[in-house]
């Protein structure tokens, strides 16, 4: 019976955090931004793509024709992700959490919330659950915009060329893949992108518990995420490199090899889930012994 | 069932170094306003987060209707709603959106409850505008219509009057003795202001930098404070007049060629004092009871002079 109660106060909360979300009109910044986004990358697409630069020798010049048959819809919507996931979207989803959590706790409506009939940990957890589906909201608006849009201008369907070292790391070729498996593969990275999107949710909401004001919970989880893909690129810092949160965001990259590397992905999904719980407990904890 | 609303013992509470509550107990009746005084930095709202478990004391107990507040606090705060400190509300809903997602985490409540609730505290006509566009005073009355939801039996209102009208605050002062009296609600309201105490509060208790200094009935601390105002040009005789009938002259002091004198006396006493005023031929300029500011009453429980600098009276 009591879990019953705390799992419909949970969905209550979570609602609430829902209409919030997006009631607000800086709600559909992030909108704006992936229109921006998709417009620049089909921009830069194209040009590569119709106009190449005229010093390019032979093989170049054979990629280009290649892009020229294999860029399309599908390999537009990845060409987006890459940037979206590196910075765009978890810069967005970082100052929407900070602005869900820590803000609300400097105006005082989180102690509003508190003073109701409700454990703090469900209000950590209904943020966390409205945010990461805010998270994939993100995603699917950026999936249709930029299909859309790349099929506009290159065409829906057919093989498309995954190149290999802007996705897998210098190591990886330039391979085409069967137009069949396209799909499956765009969807598949775009739900891990919001696997990984949902860790960074839960990252800026610990820091907003620690800092509860809404400065410092952007501008500290920023700092560690971006000092983390900096260190994670140095070659000579490969000790350091699996214990950074950043390490497994790229985890939807693997479902772009020619055989989806499952194993990867499991390895790099528990570490990320890992790390998303360890968030969690400490602004649950934060939570419960914070003075409000 | 127990009689008290709150049941608190030895609740201390420390910032670092700083003590801002130095073991405060507090026994609070069902069904009373309980006034909660004391200027600023006295540790008032400090207390009220700790009673309504958004703070954690560094020692004390506390129940609330004979439960345990720091193990049974979810339970406690389905019958318990407050305004602390300023209201915060989503400002980009409705008032009434944000009653109706604030008072279902407590329980159901239907609709039309919100209705008679938004009503009761005269913002019915601004049901469905944004509460971003209200003034600071209608968010007041919103913090108390969200304290009240969904049919709590204990309200907790931090400085309830701060930034109303002087409509607002009779109004909040009447809706306050009417949810007491019809609804048989506890209403625990914390001020600095006497008078408001006065008009509102069955019990008070007083407290400075972090201590409990005075706890009694208001209309004893008020009978015990109880001054006489009189204004008269003809000071010598006055002076003459109180000595000789044993009267407690409290202060004198000169206003425009006139003296006031503050004579220790409750206002039944006045016709007579005036009788023999008049008997001595000495001009009456004003004769009122002197109205006690919660400053005079602190001064007068701490023993503090009015001449002390600022600093050492508060």
């Amino acid at each position: 019976m009591k879990l019953l109660e705390k799992l419909r106060q949970i969905l209550f909360l979570t609602d609430f955090e829902l209409k919030k979300l997006f009631r607000q009109k800086q709600g559909y910044a992030g909108l704006i931004v992936i229109i921006l986004l998709v417009t620049l990358c089909a921009v830069g697409v194209y040009l590569r793509v119709y106009h190449p630069p005229r010093h390019h020798h032979v093989p170049n010049a054979f990629l280009g024709q290649a892009l020229k048959d294999l860029v399309n819809g599908i390999s537009f919507s990845l060409t987006v992700l890459l940037p979206g996931i590196y910075i765009l979207l978890p810069m967005i989803i970082g100052i929407f959490a900070a602005g869900s959590f820590a803000a609300e706790f400097q105006n005082g409506q989180v102690r509003t919330v508190s003073l109701r009939s409700v454990p703090r940990m469900s209000i950590v957890l209904a943020k966390f659950i409205s945010l990461s589906f805010y998270s994939y909201v993100l995603l699917a608006v950026t999936l249709v915009i930029s299909y859309a849009s790349g099929s506009f201008i290159f065409g829906a369907t057919g093989d498309i060329l995954i190149f290999g070292p802007a996705f897998m790391g210098k190591e990886s070729g330039i391979y085409i893949m069967d137009g069949s498996v396209a799909y499956q593969r765009l969807f598949l990275a775009y739900f891990f992108a919001g696997y990984a999107l949902i860790s960074v949710v839960a990252m800026f909401l610990m820091f907003s518990a620690i800092f509860k004001k809404m400065t410092m919970a952007v501008v500290i989880p920023m700092g560690v995420y971006f000092t983390s893909y900096i260190i994670g690129a140095l070659p000579f810092m490969e000790n350091i490199q699996r214990f950074l949160p950043t390490r497994y965001i790229m985890i939807w990259k693997y479902t772009l090899a020619q055989d989806i590397m499952w194993d990867a992905m499991l390895t790099d999904g528990i570490f990320l889930g890992l790390y998303t719980i360890s968030y969690l407990i400490i602004a649950s904890l934060i939570m419960n012994t914070s003075d409000l | 069932m127990s009689d008290f609303a709150i049941k608190a013992k030895g609740v201390k509470k420390n910032y670092g170094r700083f003590t801002a509550l130095k073991g405060i107990d507090l026994n609070v009746e069902s069904g009373i306003v309980y006034g909660f005084l004391g200027p600023n930095g006295a540790g008032k709202t400090t207390m009220i987060k700790i009673l309504l478990g958004l703070s954690i004391p560094n020692d004390g107990e506390v129940e609330i209707f004979g439960k345990d507040l720091f193990l049974h606090r979810n339970e406690i705060l389905k019958s318990v709603g407050a305004v602390v400190e300023s209201p915060a509300f989503f400002e980009y809903l409705s008032p009434y959106e944000n009653l109706y997602h604030l008072t279902r985490l407590s329980g159901p409540v239907p609709g039309k409850k919100i209705d008679e609730t938004l009503s009761l505290v005269g913002l019915d006509s601004v049901r469905d505008k944004k509460v971003g566009a209200f003034s600071y005073g209608m968010k007041q009355r919103l913090g108390i219509a969200n304290a009240l939801l969904p049919g709590n039996r204990l309200i907790f209102l931090d400085e309830p009057t701060n930034g109303l009208d002087p409509h607002g605050i009779m109004g909040v002062r009447l809706l306050i003795r009417k949810l007491c009296r019809d609804s048989g609600i506890t209403v625990f309201i914390s001020s600095h202001l006497l008078s408001e105490v006065e008009q509102v509060c069955d019990f008070v208790t007083i407290i400075d930098k972090g201590e409990k200094i005075c706890e009694s009935k208001v209309s004893e601390l008020v009978e015990s404070q109880s001054r006489i105002e009189f204004k008269t040009p003809d000071a010598e005789k006055a002076a003459e007049l109180f000595r000789s009938e044993k009267m407690e002259v409290l202060e004198e002091k000169k206003h425009h060629g006139f003296s006031i004198f503050i004579l220790k006396g409750h206002e039944n006493e006045i016709p007579g004092i005036t009788r023999k005023l008049v008997a001595s031929n000495i001009n009456v300029m004003k004769i009122s009871r002197h109205k006690d500011t919660l400053e005079d009453v602190f001064v007068e429980i701490t023993g503090k002079a009015k001449t002390d600098s600022v600093s050492d009276r508060f």
